[in-house]
């Protein structure tokens, strides 16, 4: 079991080398990649503190060329200190500008594993030494500053279905958008129907989580999942993150964690944001299809990760017909300290786009040459959004317990415009004027404000020499929403009926109690249980649709004032609540030679669509029981670090949501259940990252045992990079080179009636060179250039393609972006050592 | 073995179980094509269709050529068919044809069939159909303009029944001909958005034919048309004041006058073409 605690004191030292002395010119080595220490697993039941402190030889390269330990922690402590050591590097020592060998000393401090979750308690602080620099030959030594740094604590892991991936040198395997990054999980597979702005679905472990529904998203501490979204309760577009702000991603399949809230039904995805690196950096992209991106970075000198700015310019002409999106982003986070041990953070984030979708094609008029690959039916489909966050959260200890608080805000804004089945859902109704079909268009809109907050307080103590620690948390949020859903005449923006028109308040209280319990020193038990509250209150501002026999509505009333007893408002409220426990648990065995053993149990909640809300109706879940059983593998090899994972899992979801054409949104479906197998492996060395994994799942309805349709029962996916010096150098400066790829393969996925989608294999590549303060990168997409279909389907439209109106299921498709090639140029300033 | 190959070991155990544990399973029924015929009502002979109608009249029908299509079939019930329970607690339905849940239709034939409704003989569709395999309750018969032209058209030159003969009771003997387009004359002129407003596509269509089947590949689909109900009422004197051919055959009319048609005769025949109980028989013929 890896166990990666409070190294980034050590790695935030270098990173905060602005206090290192410069003598004689000498500018230190600055950082370049870091590697965390692992906590010696035989160490682990003593759950002892150690310090160690290393003299390391940086070479000109900014290699590291010799370790030694200066003040011994242990030999355990040790071994591991220097094995971490080694891989890492740094922007070599200069001297009047040149690059020079330097020697400088790392402070290292092992603690045992917090107790701690770094969900709701990210951060912690502590003093340690800064780096000394002392430049070889002959160069002065370097005096130690004390310097005042913040590192983060590791989240102690709910099992093998929990990955937590650090970006890392993986940043290197093309990637559009920060959605892309949750294929390093296990299990995932990512399609859109609606194009560069829609948000993606998103299948996870057997899920057809649509946009995110059943998955809890969240952005450093704050929720991205949208509740009362008319285009599906739980909608989370990611699209506003940058992903080279991305430094981590933590997916937990599954409910485990207490900390996990509304929507953790298949599992949780959290972001953590960053900048790796100090300096200011522009990166300018174009390529196929008139795309064009800028890109903006800036983390100050002497600042933490943590503390970034970061924005985006992004337009494009699209791979077809009606694809053109363009949108635009800024984040910036600042972290700072409070006090000797607390600290506090701030995350803002703005966002707005506006995109054209092609949607969906028959797949019988694309075969008759009627339409083409890349072409759409409707060129009125689209959608624009807009998305503006505040976060703050502050931390430290309070009477030994260390206690987090945090506050996020949130505006957000968003509209849809598809067309799945062309010119089916206009039947003549008796009340209408005569009409024919006035077409599908589905226009959806929606207007939220989010706030909440959550609070958490741990402490722990020593029974049997074994630390024992509990967790009480808190989460409050509540959402005011307005969501309209209008059907649009063919080719115009003129709504012609409303079907779904509500004013919601949504509140969400949770608590929870989460223990870490050591009762022997190969045994771990982690969990507790997680109460909520769902409280909706929902104005439904055209509550009757259709009219009486008895009504005496006007000709063509949308939202009727009359019923069998005459006349009624056109508005009704419901209001309802309910209460779920929630209990989950993770028992954690080992570890024996790097090898331990997990397994976990959890049930999950989604909220109730707030559409489906009655008075008084106790019905506001969808609960899931999920368990998986699993093995971990940590182990390094040399200079090799491996990981390696394979967990067996079950989950059964109530009431499932599926996403339904003709209405345009997700609706409810029965009871189903989940089981497969998902198996990872990661290895990283000096030179390479490579990561693998594959998931097997089998999904079926519980009352017809039919396999549930869109979700793939086969995904795999292998991401790699090398990285490393070139043999070429200019000017004296050797070149970086960076050369990553994905592999993507997708099996067959089950369709409506039996039948079966195309499998998709994909392959990305990406290389860049970087001399000194300037990259060049170029990126293709789907290299294989196969034209694939990226979403697949089968129900019943009718676009008027047909000689006749058509009725019966046919094959749609969704067209996979053809291959597409990118160069970049990235200038970066700043981020070294200035001499004094 | 050392722990790299162990773990290696262990990982390929677990995927070739979970390669089992993933093998595809059904969502549900298959799709097949199938072929589909129409034709007249069995009867015994061949040669002109003469029978006695409700109203005392002898017709003798020389031609009947309907054309026809597409088809549906529909897992809906038809209005007809009645539960147990039905007996004991009522159905309340609403007035017009939107009370007809339109169900889920499981097999189609995109295309349009002429054919002899006086003969026997079944005439294949020009293209086949698709179907699932799932119960079919009901079928629809919708008579539509041409490829290419929208449904919502109110005016197509589509004939849907040509019909020519003789009609005779007691000493009044009539011979008469005319051609039934399902086109705006039939819309009635009820007020925009007052009860029993049809489209101009809902006329052209024949929904709730009960036809229960279980379809199976390699089976086909029989519609056979029974003209003979077409002319259950119809009165041929009222085709007194109905222009002539020169040789005395009178025409069938369907403009309107006024409201409606006063044409009784077409009126029966337009009222015969949408009854969805007894002009047409569809059903399913396995292998």
């Amino acid at each position: 079991m890896r166990l990666r605690f409070a190294l980034a004191l050590a790695l935030a030292a270098c990173l905060l080398a602005g206090s290192a002395a410069a003598q004689g010119g000498v500018v230190a080595p600055v950082v370049v990649h870091h590697h965390e220490a692992v906590y010696p697993p035989a160490a682990l039941a003593a759950r002892q503190d150690a310090n160690v402190v290393l003299v390391v030889t940086v070479d000109e390269r900014g290699h590291v060329a010799g370790v030694d330990v200066a003040e011994s922690g242990g030999k355990p402590f040790d071994d591991a200190a220097v094995a971490a050591m080694r891989l890492w590097t740094f922007e070599p020592a200069t001297r009047g500008g040149r690059p020079v060998a330097a020697r400088i000393r790392v402070p290292f401090h092992f603690a045992p594993p917090p107790p701690d979750d770094a969900v709701l308690a990210p951060a912690i602080a502590g003093r340690v030494a800064a780096p000394a620099a002392t430049p070889e030959p002959a160069a002065p030594e370097a005096e130690v500053a004390e310097v005042r740094v913040l590192g983060r604590s590791h989240v102690p892991s709910r099992g093998a279905g929990d990955y937590d991936v650090p970006v890392g040198k993986l940043a290197g395997v093309p990637r559009m958008d920060s959605a892309s990054l949750l294929r390093l999980a296990p299990g995932v597979l990512l399609t859109n129907e609606g194009g560069v702005g829609h948000p993606y679905q998103i299948f996870l472990r057997g899920f057809d989580a649509r946009e995110g529904q059943d998955i809890e998203f969240t952005l450093d501490g704050m929720p991205v999942n949208e509740v009362g979204n008319p285009h599906g309760n739980g909608v989370a577009d990611t699209h506003f993150v940058i992903p080279e702000l991305v430094t981590r991603l933590r997916v937990i399949e599954g409910p485990f964690a207490p900390q996990q809230g509304n929507f953790a039904v298949a599992g949780s995805a959290l972001y953590e944001l960053g900048l790796d690196r100090p300096g200011l950096s522009i990166q300018g992209r174009v390529g196929s299809f008139g795309t064009k991106r800028l890109l903006l970075l800036y983390r100050p000198a002497g600042q933490g990760e943590r503390t970034f700015g970061g924005a985006e310019l992004f337009s494009t002409d699209g791979f077809g017909e009606n694809r053109a999106a363009e949108r635009a982003t800024a984040m910036g986070g600042y972290e700072g300290t409070l006090g000797e041990t607390g600290s506090f953070r701030v995350v803002a984030t703005s966002y707005a786009t506006h995109y054209s979708q092609a949607g969906v094609l028959r797949r019988d008029d694309v075969d008759a040459g009627r339409k083409d690959f890349y072409g759409t039916y409707d060129t009125t489909q689209g959608g624009d959004s807009s998305r503006h966050t505040v976060a703050g959260t502050v931390q430290g200890k309070v009477g030994g317990a260390r206690a987090s608080q945090s506050v996020f805000l949130g505006f957000r804004d968003f509209r849809l415009r598809q067309n799945f089945t062309g010119f089916l859902e206009d039947p003549q109704r008796t009340w209408q004027s005569v009409h024919g079909q006035r077409g599908d268009l589905v226009d959806q809109r929606s207007e939220q404000i989010t706030f909440g907050g959550r609070g958490s307080a741990r402490d722990s103590l020593t029974i049997a020499g074994r630390e024992q620690s509990l967790e009480l948390a808190y989460f409050a949020r509540y959402d005011r929403v307005t969501g309209v859903q209008q059907r649009d005449r063919v080719g115009t923006n003129v709504p012609y009926r409303t079907e779904l028109d509500l004013e919601s308040g949504l509140a969400n209280l949770g608590v929870y109690a989460d223990a870490s319990l050591h009762p022997l020193p190969f045994v771990t038990l982690r969990g507790g249980v997680r109460g909520d509250l769902f409280h909706y209150r929902v104005t439904d501002r055209c509550a009757l649709t259709s009219q009486s026999s008895f009504g005496g509505d006007p000709v063509d009333t949308e939202c009727f004032r009359s019923d069998r007893l005459g006349y009624r408002s056109a508005d009704q409220t419901a209001a309802t609540s309910a209460t779920l426990l929630q209990p989950r648990a993770t028992v954690l065995l080992g570890s024996w030679a790097g090898m331990s053993l997990s397994a976990s149990y959890g049930k999950g909640a989604r909220s109730l669509d707030p559409q489906y809300v009655n008075q008084d109706l106790k019905t506001p879940f969808a609960e899931v029981d999920a368990m998986e059983a699993g093995v971990a593998y940590v182990r390094r090899f040399s200079r090799v670090d491996v990981q390696a994972k394979s967990v067996f899992f079950r989950t059964e979801v109530d009431k499932d949501l599926f996403f339904n054409q003709t209405e345009g949104r997700n609706t409810l479906a029965d009871g189903t259940t989940r089981t497969g197998w998902a198996g990872n492996a990661r290895a990283t060395g000096a030179f390479f990252d490579v990561a693998a994994n594959l998931t097997f799942v089998r999904a079926v309805f519980d009352d017809t045992r039919l396999v549930i349709p869109y979700a793939p029962s086969t995904v795999a996916r292998v991401d790699g990079v090398l990285f490393g010096e070139l043999p070429i150098a200019i000017r004296g400066r050797a070149l970086e080179g960076s050369l990553g790829s994905g592999l993507s393969y997708v099996g067959p996925r089950p369709l409506p009636l039996d039948e079966r989608s195309d499998a998709n294999v994909l392959l990305d590549l990406g290389a860049s060179v970087k001399w000194r303060q300037v990259a060049v990168g170029l990126v293709t997409t789907n290299l294989l250039g196969r034209r694939y279909r990226l979403g697949e389907y089968n129900y019943t439209s009718d676009f008027r393609s047909q000689p006749y109106p058509t009725q019966v299921a046919a094959r749609h498709f969704t067209a996979g972006e053809p291959r597409a090639v990118y160069a970049s140029l990235t200038l970066t300033f700043g981020g070294e050592e200035k001499p004094r | 073995m050392n722990p790299l190959r162990r773990v290696a070991v262990a990982l390929a155990v677990v995927a070739g179980v979970g390669v089992g544990a993933a093998c595809v399973g059904s969502t549900g029924s298959p799709r097949f094509a199938f072929e589909a015929r129409a034709g007249g009502a069995p009867r015994e002979g061949s040669g002109p269709l003469r029978f006695t109608n409700e109203v005392g009249w002898d017709v003798t029908l020389e031609r009947a050529d309907v054309t026809l299509g597409p088809i549906y079939l529909n897992v809906v019930a038809p209005l007809g068919a009645q539960s147990l329970r039905e007996l004991f607690v009522k159905t309340a339905w609403a007035h017009g044809e939107s009370h007809l849940s339109s169900g889920r239709v499981v097999g189609e034939v995109l295309a349009q069939v002429r054919f002899d409704a006086l003969s026997p003989s079944l005439v294949p569709f020009p293209v086949v159909g698709a179907i699932t395999q799932e119960q079919v309750r009901t079928a629809e018969v919708w008579f539509y303009p041409e490829p290419g032209v929208s449904p919502d058209t109110t005016k197509i030159d589509t004939v849907a029944l040509d019909v020519a003969g003789a009609a005779r009771r007691g000493d009044r003997a009539v011979r008469f001909r005319g051609k039934l387009i399902l086109d705006d004359a039939w819309q009635r002129s009820a007020s925009s958005g007052s009860r029993g407003a049809q489209s101009i596509a809902e006329i052209r269509r024949v929904r709730g034919i009960a036809s229960s089947f279980y379809p199976r590949e390699g089976g086909h689909l029989e519609i056979t048309f029974d003209v003979k109900r077409l002319f259950r009422g119809a009165d041929f004197d009222n085709l007194a004041s109905n222009p002539s051919d020169k040789d005395g055959t009178k025409i069938l009319v369907q403009s309107k006058t006024g409201k409606f048609t006063t044409d009784q005769v077409m009126q029966n025949l337009y009222q015969g073409l949408r009854e969805a109980n007894g002009t047409y028989a569809v059903r399913w013929v396995d292998p």
